[in-house]
């Protein structure tokens, strides 16, 4: 490996007191500014693995780094505030505006409001919508895909150069999903002119989704990373387990074929 | 009507004094039961193991007969020395629960996710619990405060049973010596006060729900 790892799993593996192991001796590195899709079904793991990173999850064994340094030895608040957290609920905060959610982390660092206002408009334009109209509403007051959008926005607030996405787009229908995937592209690519891309950990059973965004796929298994590959080959990979997936989630392409 | 009317004005000064009491019982109770019970429901909803035993207590003085718990409290000492205190500390024992169970169950109740994200994006214990919990838990806190206060409205015309004044002095008087009229005295005040205070804290509980909140 060449330069720091964004995130670095060195032999993770986390078992239940019942002895059960949800995660198994996971080594990969997600290299900075690059996207890397962990793929697999439900209860694979693969959200376990992704919580590990900002000590959401804990370990039983092995390490995770974060921008070179463990994260057992840096501190907890601070490394939660420099990691974007983007999940299918969106959970924002249904007593804040969006104004407030996107700033939140600004907010609790104790920014002023000025600043906050300035930042948050700047990526509501970000993510695709008008700052004047959207600001001041409440969250109940937004279609699933602009919550989203939000979600996104305030993943991004402070700054933040690595994103955990867990399923973010699961509950989307498809073309809002496909819309919000386009989002996302430009915005890493938009980042990346400005000179710092941000790394992206995303979690998704969705086989298109991982191809369309990620530059590796990662297929997890039980606990294991069965299969770690750039995307361009996933399709065409003689590992039993990627084409076993691949099968099953394109079935109906290939009956009609 | 005109002979009410002419009871009225002659007691005017008699009632005014005992609402006022009536208040300053109720007001002092509740103010020493919110102080006590919030901070006991936030307590028991970050260390949900003593949640059930704490609870059972509180829920047990609920049930201690009101005339009871009065003279329960009378020997005992620096309590037992005045009136008001016995009648205050009994009025708290009552308001307790209402409150404490409403704490609990609107913090618990705030939505798991919303709670996982506020982890997450790295705020502190006291920030969730200020900037999150709280406001969420409010509507529920406040209902809570509602019940306890007309509660104590109406416990407390019990405490002129052992002379602390109230709208109570009135009741026991009029039961004394069969005047309805002494009765009712004291019963429309007290009933009027359970009503206003009943409807300024729904209006408040209104005023700060949280639309969309996905509560249950």
């Amino acid at each position: 490996m060449s330069a720091t790892a964004a995130i670095e799993f060195r032999n993770v593996s986390y078992r239940l007191p019942d002895g059960r192991a949800l995660l198994k001796d996971v080594t990969l590195a997600v290299e900075m500014g690059t996207t890397v899709a962990l793929l697999g079904k439900s209860g694979s793991g693969k959200t376990t693995l992704l919580r590990t990173v900002n000590r959401m999850h804990g370990i039983s064994g092995g390490d995770v780094l974060v921008r070179g340094r463990s994260i057992f030895e840096q501190e907890l608040i601070a490394i939660r505030r420099s990691i974007g957290y983007v999940i299918q609920e969106t959970g924002l905060f249904p007593h804040f505006t969006v104004e407030r959610n996107i700033g939140l982390v600004l907010e609790i660092e104790g920014r002023t409001r000025a600043e906050i206002h300035h930042r948050a408009c700047e990526l509501l334009q970000m993510v695709g919508l008008s700052a004047n109209e959207f600001a001041g509403r409440m969250p109940h007051e937004l279609s699933g895909g602009q919550r989203q959008r939000v979600g996104l926005a305030r993943a991004l607030a402070a700054g933040q150069d690595i994103l955990l996405m867990d399923e973010p787009f699961g509950a989307l229908d498809p073309l809002t999903r496909a819309e919000m995937q386009d989002v996302l592209r430009h915005l890493t690519l938009q980042v990346h002119r400005s000179g710092a891309r941000p790394t992206v950990l995303l979690v998704t059973h969705d086989l298109d989704e991982a191809l369309y965004l990620a530059e590796r796929v990662v297929l997890v298994e039980d606990g294991s990373i069965a299969a770690n590959l750039p995307a361009e080959q996933f399709l065409s990979s003689r590992v039993p387990a990627v084409q076993a997936y691949v099968r099953a989630v394109h079935r109906g392409a290939e009956s009609r074929s | 009507m005109i002979a009410g009317s002419g009871f009225v004005q002659q007691h005017w000064d008699e009632i005014t004094t005992l609402t006022l009491e009536h208040l300053w019982l109720t007001g002092a109770a509740m103010l020493l039961a919110t102080a006590i019970s919030i901070p006991l429901g936030i307590l028991l909803a970050r260390k949900r193991a003593l949640a059930q035993p704490v609870l059972g207590i509180v829920n047990t003085l609920q049930t201690i007969p009101s005339l009871a718990m009065f003279g329960f409290l009378l020997p005992l000492p620096f309590i037992g020395e005045r009136a008001a205190r016995i009648a205050i500390v009994a009025l708290v024992a009552y308001a307790l629960l209402p409150i404490v169970r409403n704490t609990y169950a609107g913090i618990t109740g705030v939505d798991a996710t919303v709670m996982d994200v506020a982890e997450a994006v790295g705020m502190t214990s006291w920030q969730r619990l200020r900037k999150i919990e709280l406001p969420l838990a409010m509507p529920f806190i406040l209902a809570g405060l509602r019940t306890a206060t007309v509660t104590c409205v109406g416990i407390a015309t019990i405490a002129a049973a052992v002379g602390a004044g109230g709208l109570g002095e009135f009741i026991f008087r009029g039961v004394a010596s069969v005047d309805n009229r002494l009765v009712l005295a004291g019963a429309v005040p007290a009933a009027l006060l359970a009503l206003a205070a009943d409807g300024l804290l729904g209006l408040l509980e209104w005023k700060l729900r949280v639309p969309g909140a996905g509560r249950p």
